[in-house]
């Protein structure tokens, strides 16, 4: 069964996960409207993306992209941040 | 604009200091005339200031513009314009930063933010989507930008917001101070756009955004996004940028010579190994990007344990910091990061602050300074502790060097007169940047902004591809050429419209044509703006709203004063450089004249003065600004 894992030290913060996550649910862009959340600290150099896998707040799940030729944050991340395990 | 609005988010936010009203205005006004971002924001400035209105006064407007592609995925459109009257220069100023701050203010809702009139008492501004407030800033009082940027997130119970912010330099109205954000790691540096928020009072911006930005032709977007990225990932320059950052522009120009030292006196420094890239690594943190960019050129430095400064961090060590401390004969990393993190947290412009620096340890040197002016301090090149301490006392006018060198390296100079004039920095006011090699000089010197490598200035000379290449890249086979002045107005000419138009759209400067010919210029900005926004314009269109953006900012100088006397650089740029790897390369002051009478004439303005003719203005459709230059 597919799964999807995030590497957070390799994370460079740029969100473009956030924005194609937003595009998949919503055919626009945004930070807010995906299932994927990315937190910077950058006074602790430390950048953590978060896929909400269960509801919580107004935040979308994580369908591993159905529909989608394929899984958008896996490929819109430049550095692998976001890998597809049990393929 | 409507609910379809495709790429701009559709309003303008109006903030009223004095009376505290905050409203909202259509973008759609101006969009098709000015396009967005600095055009849109040059526009306002011109239209809404006067002649006698100064850069400090409540009638001076204080704007943030985003642009049409901010918020989506095209490769690096990250960028937020702040457009104002020029603290230094009393003319245009735009100062440009990157991060998270402008995707942000897109997904709030907001195209542009302009701020006139002055709160009565430190306030920032809280967007929350379309909930708009003041909130009273007096318990962040002389905060530094790190500090306010942790009480603000603290205040309003979210960590994840966006703030731009100012530290005690614009507080303290130092005209060349800056405005800071995302974490203070991004930095709006020039011009004294800091100062001038300041003025109003206005201590910081905050902003949340949930909302979306829509495109007219995702599918279309997602293929051209996908080549750039393709050539990031594969290229030897994508693969250097990403590792190095910008200390490979460093490297870059210590290997062609071109690192200036002891206020420009000469160009080669010995140990600039010791504040380049290798010397970096062993305070390397983490890659890091701005928003939507596929390069993480961006990277955190930080002292560990048990050295001096120890834990003291930065982030955008682009080219700047290491090489003005090379200037300073600094060689010690720890120096820079500590120096870059003071300059960040007070809130204050690199440029000014060392080139005033500079000025001081040659006038002193020289014996034009003398101790009773340093306060006692003994100046001299390399010495760390006294550039950190000095970068302090600028902050704080503290003491007479303080207070001097707080005016900016041209006021200082014209201050104390015996002659310091000639070992001053300066174009229009501002500390200059280098003028070497021809088409970068004449940029430069020419930007509308005051001096700055980022509104003309040809970086294709330094590009090594053949004549045929450079044919093909920018219609000229000198274009990659630094000795020869052929073609080099025309490509400048051209520069200024591409980098306007860069900056309407917000794609950064170092994903664009002007850092690599492989990279977006007009041509793909047309192909982006068709599948963003559903509207179409031709290349030839672009050039001409590029060319009346810099007439409108140009306007803005003309209006202040600024004739063709201000278009030069300092004396001392055109001797040869001394020595080193470009020993010999100099900047010809009659050939140079000459180029610069071809400028203005491309541009349709009077050579003599540099000024705008009636013509040139009515055949732009600004009319109106004729009118009123007189």
């Amino acid at each position: 069964m597919e799964e999807i894992r995030i590497f957070p030290e390799r994370c460079t913060g740029c969100r473009m996960c956030e924005l194609v996550c937003s595009f998949h649910f919503t055919g626009a862009f945004g930070r807010k409207a995906g299932a994927i959340e990315v937190h910077r600290h950058e006074a602790k150099a430390e950048f953590l993306p978060l896929i909400h896998k269960r509801p919580i707040d107004f935040r979308k799940t994580c369908d591993l992209c159905t529909g989608e030729k394929t899984h958008l944050c896996v490929k819109y991340c430049v550095v692998g941040a976001i890998e597809i395990m049990g393929r | 604009m409507d609910e379809q609005s495709f790429g701009w988010s559709g309003k303008i936010l109006r903030v009223d200091l004095t009376s505290g009203k905050i409203s909202t205005e259509s973008t759609g006004k101006y969009a098709k005339e000015f396009l967005g971002g600095r055009g849109i924001n040059s526009w306002i400035l011109l239209s809404e200031t006067t002649q006698d209105t100064k850069a400090f006064d409540p009638e001076n407007r204080l704007i943030f513009g985003t642009g049409p592609f901010v918020g989506t995925v095209v490769p690096a459109a990250c960028r937020c314009t702040v457009t104002s009257l020029n603290a230094l220069s009393g003319g245009h100023g735009d100062s440009n930063f990157g991060g998270h701050f402008s995707a942000e203010l897109k997904f709030a809702g907001y195209d542009h933010v302009i701020f006139q009139g002055r709160a009565e008492h430190p306030v920032y501004l809280w967007i929350d989507d379309d909930k708009v407030k003041l909130r009273d800033a007096r318990s962040i009082r002389a905060a530094t930008t790190f500090e306010t940027d942790q009480v603000i997130k603290q205040e309003l119970g979210d960590h994840d917001i966006q703030i731009a912010c100012i530290g005690p330099a614009g507080e303290n109205l130092i005209p060349f101070a800056s405005i800071h954000a995302t974490s203070a790691t991004r930095a709006s540096g020039r011009c004294g756009v800091g100062a001038v928020m300041g003025s109003k009072n206005l201590k910081g911006v905050a902003v949340r955004g949930s909302g979306l930005v829509k495109v007219a032709e995702p599918e279309r977007l997602f293929a051209l996004v996908d080549r750039i990225h393709s050539y990031v990932a594969n290229s030897s320059w994508g693969k250097a940028r990403g590792e190095k950052g910008g200390l490979a522009v460093f490297e870059g120009y210590k290997n062609l010579g071109l690192l200036p030292v002891k206020n420009f006196q000469d160009y080669h420094f010995e140990e600039a190994d010791k504040i380049g890239f290798e010397a970096f690594k062993p305070y390397f943190r983490r890659h890091a990007s701005c928003f939507s960019c596929p390069v993480y050129c961006d990277k955190c430095y930080k002292i560990g344990d048990g050295m001096p400064w120890a834990g003291t961090w930065v982030y955008d060590v682009h080219v700047a910091p290491s090489m003005f401390f090379a200037n300073l004969l600094i060689p010690d990393v720890n120096a820079v990061i500590k120096g870059f993190s003071l300059l960040n947290g007070y809130g204050m412009d690199e440029y000014d602050a060392f080139y005033s620096i500079a000025w001081a340890i040659e006038c002193y040197d020289r014996g034009i300074l003398t101790k009773q002016d340093t306060d006692d301090l003994e100046l001299r090149w390399g010495d760390a502790p006294l550039v950190l301490e000095l970068i302090r006392r600028i902050a704080y006018r503290e003491g007479n060097l303080g207070k001097l060198l707080s005016k900016g390296v041209a006021e200082a100079s014209r201050q104390i007169g015996k002659g310091s004039e000639k070992y001053a920095m300066q174009m229009k006011g501002m500390a200059a940047d280098d003028t070497k090699p021809i088409g970068w000089g004449l940029g430069v010197s020419v930007s509308t902004r005051g001096p700055g490598h980022l509104h003309g200035a040809l970086t294709t000379e330094i590009h090594r591809i053949s004549p045929e290449e450079a044919e093909k890249a920018y219609g000229s086979r000198y274009a990659a050429d630094p000795t020869v002045y052929e073609d080099k107005a025309r490509l400048v000419v051209d520069m200024e419209h591409t980098r306007a138009i860069t900056d309407c759209v917000q794609i950064c400067a170092f994903v664009s044509t002007w850092t690599n010919p492989a990279l977006p210029g007009l041509d793909h900005i047309a192909d982006f703006l068709a599948v963003v926004t559903g509207s179409a314009w031709t290349v030839e269109e672009l050039h001409r709203i590029g060319e009346k953006i810099i007439n409108i900012e140009k306007a803005i100088n003309a209006r202040a004063g600024l004739t063709r006397r201000d278009d030069y650089p300092p004396e001392r740029m055109f001797e040869a450089i001394p020595s080193g790897p470009a020993k010999g390369l100099n900047l010809d002051f009659t050939k140079f004249e000459r180029t610069l009478d071809q400028y203005y004439e491309l541009h349709g303005w009077d050579k003599k003065t540099g000024l705008q003719t009636r013509k040139c203005l009515k055949e732009l459709g600004l009319e109106d600004i004729a009118r009123k230059l007189g």
